[in-house]
């Protein structure tokens, strides 16, 4: 796994963020760049029902000044999702947040706990509509092919997780050895889409040193020490159930991902990323050595969104781009190649890989990274 | 300005030799033979005194002697050597003895003399080294620290201080995110030496580490060419090597409230002899600079939760502006992200816990395996309690920042910084009383 969960698909990563009580900045009173937005609890909502303000920050009071029936005011977004909201502001007590809001309309429902039955209220924010996903036809295509293969590499990961974890069970200790690599490699091909949803990636994917508390740590790196280091499947079985489990949940949520171009961009830019920092190094798989099937993985996944994104190239003039990229692709692959073995995992192990091929692809990845750095500002234009 | 000359006169008086000093350091203390040294027993305060009012020694020079050690509420100067040893001693006298002829060429160097004859006998080696002759003092500090390793080691009473370890000296650990190189790990005792020249600072260390021959070893070294925090009201805050203002919120030396409360250790400290003292955490963090270069402008932004050129928060206009971690965008996530690198580090998140940032831009070369840049921070920080604040914050760090995908921390060191020096004293002569 990356050293902690990337960026690029910080859009998918955000729905799963915990949406918490919005606390209030005591200085916001004085910001000059916050329009100030005053509502009052009644016993039917909120007055004024219907509210305005222009884009940028905004500082929302709401006063109780008498009602019962009305203790708390929710600020959402058409969505259904709270960006704000004060509880328990009984008579005679006030509340505020802030948000920083783009044009649109907003939800304003003021209620007692539980309460769903009001009429919601609405703030309409004016002023430039938050930029769109570009709906250019071979933008759209590039998405929906490159959907289709992080959905046909999850489900191969869940059966290739199933075979590693039967071999498990049954104390095979060759057999599990030989799945270990194989096993992740879909997962290699596609983790930045599987670190997206925070939480699951360290759970399948973490290493010892990433980790905060070590009787936490789970996932195959966990599995990796105990069969390499201490050559045993004892010990294994509730850390095998827990990675099917993982990789199962992970693909039910990667069936309702939904990613964007930008995403495809930058997650094969994350993929070389890796390459860089784990796989070369030998960090990544330091038990089993088998960190040229990863680096593979990383690769294929950044081939293929890059290749899906071509015909977009294309489109925008941008062929010296492509003509640049692609013969960079191929001498990491062609390097790589060298180090194909007819043995299970497919690859030579880490060890074999000399001082001055590490340099080598150090340098061929930092070339064939820099020029796909620039894709996703190109693809956007 | 201080001229560091060829000052070949003695400005100490007589000294007896002790039991078991080198052989260099006989010389350099013995000034009788040859009536050179800066140093030995009752004769260095004078010389001392000297060094701090006479010769005009230098309007750019720090005080040495105060409640605290200089070097932490200095304003931090451009250049840092830093320097951890080993000790090869055996008795908690031989670490006096060191640390007393530590303070006595400290004291000489900071007021930008030499710390003995550049120039004397023509069959006899320099005492000083020579190349900060004729450099002024440019504000340099020499602040030095203990490790936990000399209370106790191995579950050994070393030295028989095991009794007097001040109460928070015990070893940071496992932090999550480590890959710590024991070559760059670790030290009985370190040696900071910040000045607004490098070939000064250089020159501190490296006759600080001649001093020692026979009674320490130096086990790495760093150097710093950029200083990456502002310390006091009175710095424009300076930039890390991923081009970001960095320390926009640290804690101000003027910040004497602060200072108590984060600082320095006072006296909840049972260990009387460590009040005033504090603690000093050092980390060697690489930084990935071909990955992080390579990232698109919003997201190095979203990782710091800074704007990059104005330096202010995402939720700002300017650089000082308000942190705002609560504020929400359109789509109900924090304008500074969750995982952002001052959301993590903030105080607020933190129990309220400030440290003193007192870090430096490094760069060693390339990396031997990828040939690719080692360059970062080293950073320094300062603290009541290296527990409590630095290791409860690394430890939400490690885990969750952003930023940790473009670092790695790959050296570490933990000293306690005992109290200042008075006119005449040692560097942590409480220790031996």
């Amino acid at each position: 796994m990356t050293r902690s969960t990337p960026r690029s698909l910080a859009v998918a990563a955000a729905v799963t963020a915990s949406l918490g009580l919005t606390a209030c900045g005591s200085d916001d009173k004085d910001d000059p760049n916050a329009t100030n937005l005053k509502v009052e609890l009644t016993d039917k909502g909120c007055s004024p029902s219907a509210l305005e303000a222009p884009a940028g920050k905004v500082r929302f009071e709401a006063v109780n000044n008498g009602t019962g029936k009305t203790t708390e005011v929710e600020l959402k977004n058409k969505d259904g999702i709270i960006l704000g909201e004060r509880e328990n502001l009984t008579p005679g007590l006030s509340g505020d947040f802030s948000l920083q809001l783009d044009a649109g309309d907003y939800v304003v429902y003021c209620a007692s706990p539980g309460d769903t039955e009001r009429t919601p209220g609405k703030l309409t924010v004016t002023g430039a509509a938050a930029a769109k996903g570009p709906t250019d036809p071979a933008l759209t295509k590039a998405v929906a092919d490159y959907n289709a293969y992080v959905q046909e590499q999850s489900d191969e990961l869940v059966k290739r997780v199933d075979r590693f974890a039967a071999a498990l069970r049954d104390g095979d200790l060759k057999a599990a050895k030989d799945l270990f690599g194989p096993a992740r490699l879909p997962y290699e091909r596609i983790e930045p889409v599987a670190e997206a949803f925070g939480d699951l990636d360290p759970k399948i994917d973490a290493r010892v040193n990433d980790v905060a508390d070590k009787d936490e740590w789970t996932g195959f790196h966990k599995i990796e020490q105990i069969l390499w280091q201490k050559n045993t499947t004892k010990g294994t079985k509730a850390y095998a159930t827990k990675l099917v489990d993982d990789v199962a949940t992970l693909d039910a949520k990667i069936k309702d991902i939904d990613l964007q171009a930008a995403q495809l961009a930058n997650g094969a830019l994350e993929l070389l990323n890796e390459v860089s920092s784990g796989k070369i190094t030998g960090e990544e798989d330091r038990y089993s050595h088998t960190d040229l099937s990863d680096f593979q993985g990383n690769l294929d996944g950044s081939k293929k969104a890059f290749d899906l994104l071509k015909p977009a190239l294309v489109a925008r003039k941008q062929q010296a781009l492509i003509d640049q990229i692609e013969p960079r692709f191929a001498a990491v692959q062609k390097g790589l190649d060298k180090y194909k073995r007819s043995t299970p995992l497919g690859f030579a192990l880490y060890d074999e890989l000399t001082p001055a091929d590490t340099k080598t692809f150090a340098s061929q990845v930092n070339a064939l990274a820099d020029p796909l750095s620039l894709v996703a500002g190109k693809v956007l234009e | 300005m201080a001229e560091r000359g060829d000052e070949g006169t003695a400005k100490g008086g007589e000294s007896t030799p002790r039991r078991g000093m080198t052989r260099r350091r006989a010389l350099f203390t013995g000034g009788g033979l040859l009536g050179l040294a800066a140093a030995g027993g009752a004769g260095y305060a004078t010389g001392q005194a000297d060094a701090d009012t006479g010769g005009g020694a230098a309007q750019d020079a720090v005080p040495f002697h105060g409640e605290h050690q200089a070097g932490i509420a200095t304003p931090a100067q451009d250049r840092l050597a830093f320097g951890a040893f080993d000790l090869t001693i055996e008795t908690a006298a031989e670490l006096r003895d060191l640390l007393r002829e530590w303070t006595r060429a400290a004291e000489l160097m900071c007021a930008g003399r030499p710390t003995g004859a550049v120039a004397g006998h023509p069959q006899t080696p320099p005492e000083d080294t020579g190349e900060a002759a004729g450099l002024p003092a440019a504000q340099l500090t020499i602040t030095f620290g203990i490790g936990p390793d000399v209370f106790e080691k191995d579950g050994k009473d070393r030295f028989g201080l095991r009794s007097r370890r001040p109460s928070a000296l015990k070893p940071l650990g496992d932090l999550p995110g480590d890959q710590l190189d024991p070559a760059r790990t670790g030290g009985d005792l370190c040696v900071q030496a910040c000045s607004n020249d490098p070939q000064v600072a250089f020159h501190a260390v490296r006759n600080l580490a001649r001093i020692a021959f026979g009674s320490a070893t130096l086990r790495w070294t760093q150097l710093g060419f950029g200083r990456t925090s502002s310390t006091t009201r009175g710095q424009a805050t300076p930039r890390n090597l991923m081009g970001f203002k960095d320390g926009t919120n640290n804690l101000r030396a003027e910040d004497t409230t602060g200072m108590d409360r984060f600082v320095w250790v006072g006296r909840e400290e049972p260990q009387e002899w460590f009040r005033g003292g504090s603690y000093l955490v050092a980390r060697r963090i690489r930084m990935f600079i071909e990955t992080w270069d390579r990232d698109r402008l919003a997201d190095q932004e979203a990782v710091f939760g800074r704007s990059k050129v104005s330096g202010a928060p995402l939720t700002g206009t300017k650089e000082f502006d308000t942190v705002d971690l609560d504020i929400k965008g359109s789509d109900g996530v924090t304008v500074i992200p969750p995982d952002a690198h001052i959301r993590l580090a903030s105080p607020e998140i933190n129990d309220g816990q400030h440290i003193l940032r007192r870090g430096y831009s490094y760069t060693d070369g390339v990396d031997p395996r990828t040939n690719q840049l080692d360059a970062g921070l080293f950073f320094i920080a300062f603290q009541q309690d290296p527990h409590r604040q630095f290791v409860a914050i690394q430890r939400k760090l490690g885990v969750g920042d952003a930023l940790m995908e473009y670092i790695q921390h790959t050296g570490s060191g933990l000293f306690a910084v005992p109290p200042g020096i008075r006119p005449g004293g040692c560097i942590g002569e409480g220790l031996f009383r």
